[in-house]
């Protein structure tokens, strides 16, 4: 295995990197430098977007994003091909960012309430509902962009990582309660809360605008 | 649950999201939604938050953070050769 600038300018060649990830994983897996780095290459961004929104915080991102590829060059052998890279990859992050995450709680343990509708005595909705359905089609508005990263960086870390792990990157539930240790009911609730409170921070956007 | 009342009817929206709800429970929610307007659009904003929050919170490497990546990697690599 070379790094010297010589192998890295033949191997690191656009030409000779393949676009799959199984093909670059099989180089890798071989001691394939080039090959590895083609792979950070191409799952770099996500990572890294999934450690910022699960920690609120860009330099933690940054750490974990090298603490993830770090563990899986250092367990490369052990991947078994039949699974995606990729969602193997992911998952290593997740796991560092929740590790992150519990630590962090220890030192700093503020959790602000979640908004929710309000309801009278009877159970019935008193707060008027924004229609913002049509939003979603357009290009996403800056200040919106700002009231929603407001949103989601108040929404206490239970909530949010299980919003970034569903919402953002698709993971099903199961997958969410093995990696967070909580129990499939409790990541539903958890996930409905932190929508709840999303949804009201886009309302209350969309009132103020109007 | 029966959902009769515009607090029980928020409570199911995640299941119903999902397709989860069972056919009695799913009967009764429609039924809400279709008598409740504030319920009505209620829902219409629930079911259209995570798609306008996975578009919002799309995240942007910076360049810097890739090359230090780049370079970290390198020399681990490098110690472990
Ligand atoms: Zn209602």
């Amino acid at each position: 295995m070379s790094l010297d600038a010589e192998s890295r300018k033949v191997h690191g060649a656009a030409p000779l990197i393949p676009s799959e990830d199984t093909e670059l994983l099989t180089r890798a897996q071989r001691g394939d430098v080039a090959a590895f780095e083609g792979l950070v290459e191409r799952h770099r961004a996500r990572v890294f977007g999934l450690a910022l929104r699960m920690l609120n915080s860009a330099d933690d991102a940054a750490e974990v994003l090298q603490e993830s590829f770090l563990s899986a060059y250092r367990n490369l052998q052990n991947f078994r091909g039949d699974a995606q890279f990729g969602s193997w990859v992911y998952r290593i992050a997740a796991n560092h960012a929740l590790m992150r995450l519990r630590h962090r709680k220890v030192v700093n343990q503020v959790e602000s309430p979640l908004d929710g509708p309000q309801f009278n005595e009877r159970g019935s909705l008193v707060d008027e509902v924004s229609d913002f359905r049509d939003a979603e089609g357009e290009a996403m508005d800056k200040e919106l962009r700002e009231a929603i990263e407001a949103g989601a960086a108040r929404l206490g870390d239970e909530y949010r990582e299980v919003f970034v792990l569903k919402d953002l990157e698709g993971l099903s539930y199961e997958e969410i309660a093995e990696l967070t240790g909580a129990t499939v009911p409790a990541v539903k609730s958890r996930l409905h809360r932190a929508r709840l409170s999303l949804r009201a921070a886009i309302d209350h956007f969309y009132a103020e605008r109007s | 649950m029966i959902a009769s009342n515009c607090k029980d009817s928020v409570e199911h929206l995640l299941e119903y999201l999902d397709g989860e709800l069972n056919a009695d429970l799913r009967a009764k929610l429609e039924a809400h939604l279709s008598g409740c307007s504030p319920c009505e659009d209620f829902w219409k904003s629930y079911s259209a938050t995570p798609g306008l929050c996975r578009k919002a919170l799309i995240a942007e490497m910076p360049r810097e953070v890739a090359t230090k990546l780049t370079d970290f990697l390198r020399l681990e690599m490098n110690k472990s050769k």
